[in-house]
């Protein structure tokens, strides 16, 4: 990754290994601890995957014979032996590669549970966010221009709501209003990433249930995150007009949409993309409330349904898989505004 | 041959509204500027110069208006006659296309004048674009020679981003940089003040050196009368926005002819006079929202009579091209030159 471009003079050249192979160190420091603290916590949550199974197989009807033996089966599972232990054997597997198996569903590896549920994430997290990114750029280039007239009340005041609506106020409000009262989406159908019986490939029928399946959860995700975009933008741009570099640029005789774009735009914008990595980062640990809602199979339903389920295994997974992009993220977004943002890059590289 | 004005100001005037009340900033102000002059705009903070400078590529901020006068600019045609371009009557991309093109602007403190996230030479290729001028290796070669000629090394300036020059440096550039387009005009405002004396004298030396190579047409902007004496032909001292005096560098300098030009002179140390002492203006300029009646510097004049605080003193001409505002002038005349003798 040759994140930051620098002349390639061999000191400097030099001096940049040493600061990106001190930022991994320190990145997957961070992700081992995170590793761990998750590793130990979890197992201090109340009640064990045993305990819940026997509760689910007793209210499903079973007799406590069975669901004894059922739960015994699960004996495979090594929580017998000391936390300190098991934390050894896990962190020894992990460094393979092997994440372990559910608990619940006893033969599927957790990195296939990973594999098939993460695509969803961040098809769905992904697009939405970048849909609520641009729009806030360009909501909040617009209202700045439009400062204190009309189109900035009604744009501020849409995101200030938005920003202070929370996801599953709207989600549920969406749920109930457009679904059950008004019947304008056909929520039921409207479950789960695809229908039933439809197979990824590549045809209009697939990507047409995608998209249907995609709209609602996504339009929420984008309502409830463009307000912190918009606003922000908003704010950096008025800023930005009143830089002297902007004055020069209009004596200069530069066209407008110079001036919006690389002269204002691009100086508003740069923190925002710093932001944008970090978020990205978060969000790959799927929506919890949204997914879980809109029962939508992505990695954040799948958290919620391991956690109900103590199913370790998972959990850990997915804890990593989050841990993992958050750190990542952040790297990217130093190198990213080191890339955007000349001054930097000479502070990050320079003697 | 008498040739026609580069810029004919006629009077003009120019409001800022405030919530206090419409600040007259400017008023009556009228000045020609021949092509290939250099003209000082002289005046304490708030007298108005900058305003005036300003107003010439219609640059004011949004609470200020041109309220009355005239700004005409004139492009010289082959057959000796001259294009008129009324600048107050420019729509938006007229004047866009005349900022820089024809009248360049360096500002004062210009540490942010640039882009932080564009090169140099992206920001010379910016400036071209937006007027059709050269492009590519064309463009490469004007702007390194503009370097030179502003005394910057072009292999270290000319790739560099705007951070990574001094703040010296950075004020060399733009004049380079105003120079791209080879405009007739070139505003200068307070383009040393944020400079050490050093950098300021080097950054002086570079302006004279480039008027005698191109033979643009100049307007400093400044406060400080003996670094505009200089470098320019003409001066005008602004006081409370508006124009109380103007004639020849020389003329000025030897024979103030305004009790307000006089004192300005006078706070000047210098090492050549056996003056004593410096002697500073008592008091300090009028509200510009309630102006007083009569002349403005009425108040602070040590020559003012009673006609002082009643009537304007209208503009007149003690000489050619030198203009006074003062009821008493020639007392004042008679009394510079008394001291100039002693």
């Amino acid at each position: 990754m040759s994140a930051i471009p620098i002349k390639s003079t061999p000191s400097r050249s030099g001096l940049a290994l040493r600061y990106l192979g001190g930022r991994l160190l320190k990145a997957l420091l961070t992700i081992w601890l995170a590793t761990t603290l998750t590793f130990f916590l979890i197992r201090l949550m109340p009640g064990n995957p045993i305990d819940i199974y026997m509760e689910e197989l007793l209210r499903a009807g079973a007799s406590a014979e069975d669901a004894r033996n059922q739960a015994a089966m699960m004996m495979n599972i090594p929580l017998d032996k000391p936390v300190g232990e098991q934390y050894l054997d896990y962190m020894a597997k992990l460094v393979t590669g092997d994440l372990g198996t559910s608990f619940k569903a006893r033969t599927v590896p957790v990195a296939e549970i990973i594999t098939q549920r993460l695509p969803w994430t961040i098809f769905s997290v992904g697009s939405s966010l970048l849909i609520s990114f641009t729009l806030g750029i360009l909501l909040g280039t617009l209202a700045a221009y439009r400062r204190n007239t009309l189109i900035d009340l009604l744009i501020t005041n849409f995101a200030a709501l938005m920003e202070a609506l929370p996801a599953f106020t709207l989600a549920l409000l969406a749920v109930l209003m457009l679904g059950a009262v008004w019947k304008v989406i056909p929520i039921s159908q409207l479950r789960g990433a695809l229908s039933p019986g439809v197979q990824p490939e590549f045809s209009l029928e697939f990507f047409s249930d995608v998209f249907m399946h995609w709209r609602v959860p996504a339009a929420i995700y984008v309502l409830t995150t463009v307000g912190g975009w918009i606003l922000a933008m908003r704010a950096n741009t008025i800023n930005a007009l009143g830089d002297d570099y902007v004055t020069v640029a209009k004596a200069r005789g530069l066209r407008d949409s110079r001036i919006m774009t690389a002269y204002v735009g691009r100086n508003a914008s740069l923190p925002l993309f710093t932001r944008l990595a970090i978020v990205i980062g978060f969000s790959m640990g799927g929506s919890l409330i949204i997914e879980q809602i809109f029962k939508y199979r992505g990695l954040g339903y799948e958290a919620v349904q391991a956690l109900g389920a103590r199913d370790y295994p998972v959990m850990q997974g997915i804890f990593l898989v989050t841990t993992t992009a958050v750190v990542v993220s952040g790297l990217v977004a130093d190198f990213l505004y080191g890339y955007l943002d000349p001054r930097v890059r000479i502070k990050a590289t320079g003697p | 041959m008498p040739s026609h004005p580069t810029l004919s100001v006629r009077n003009l005037a120019i409001e800022y509204q405030t919530r206090r009340g419409w600040v007259k900033a400017a008023q009556a102000v009228n000045f020609d500027l021949l092509p290939g002059e250099a003209l000082a705009l002289i005046g304490e903070s708030g007298s108005g110069k900058t305003t005036v400078g300003t107003s010439l590529i219609r640059l004011l901020p949004g609470n200020a208006t041109i309220s009355a006068g005239e700004i005409v600019y004139r492009r010289p045609v082959a057959d000796g006659s001259a294009t008129e371009i009324d600048v107050r009557a420019l729509d938006a991309e007229g004047l866009r296309r005349f900022r820089w093109k024809e009248a360049a602007m360096v500002f004062q403190g210009s540490m942010n004048a640039f882009n932080p996230v564009l090169r140099i030479s992206d920001q010379f290729n910016d400036t071209s674009r937006a007027h059709g001028g050269p492009r590519g290796r064309e463009l490469v070669e004007r702007g390194k020679s503009l370097l030179e000629l502003v005394r910057l090394d072009p292999r270290r300036v000319w790739e560099a981003y705007p951070h990574e020059l001094s703040g010296g440096m950075r004020q060399r550039v733009l004049i380079a940089l105003a120079l791209l387009l080879e405009p007739q005009l070139l505003i200068l405002d307070e383009p040393t003040t944020a400079l050490d004396v050093l950098t300021q004298r080097s950054v002086i030396d570079v302006l004279r050196d480039l008027r005698k190579a191109l033979n643009f047409s100049m307007i400093f902007i400044s406060h400080d009368l003996a670094l505009a004496a200089e470098l320019v032909d003409r001066m005008a001292t602004f006081y409370a926005g508006t124009i109380v005096e103007i004639g020849n560098t020389r003329t000025l300098f030897n024979r103030p002819h305004h009790p307000y030009t006089r004192g300005l002179l006078r706070s000047l140390p210098t090492l050549d006079s056996d003056r004593a002492e410096v002697a500073s203006i008592p008091g300090s300029p009028p509200d510009l929202i309630n102006l007083p009646k009569g002349c403005a510097f009425h108040a602070r004049c040590q020559a003012a009579q009673a006609i002082c605080s009643q009537d304007m003193p209208p503009p007149e001409e003690v000489a050619a091209r030198h203009i006074v505002r003062c009821h008493f002038w020639r007392d004042v005349a008679g009394a510079a030159r008394a001291e100039a003798t002693r």
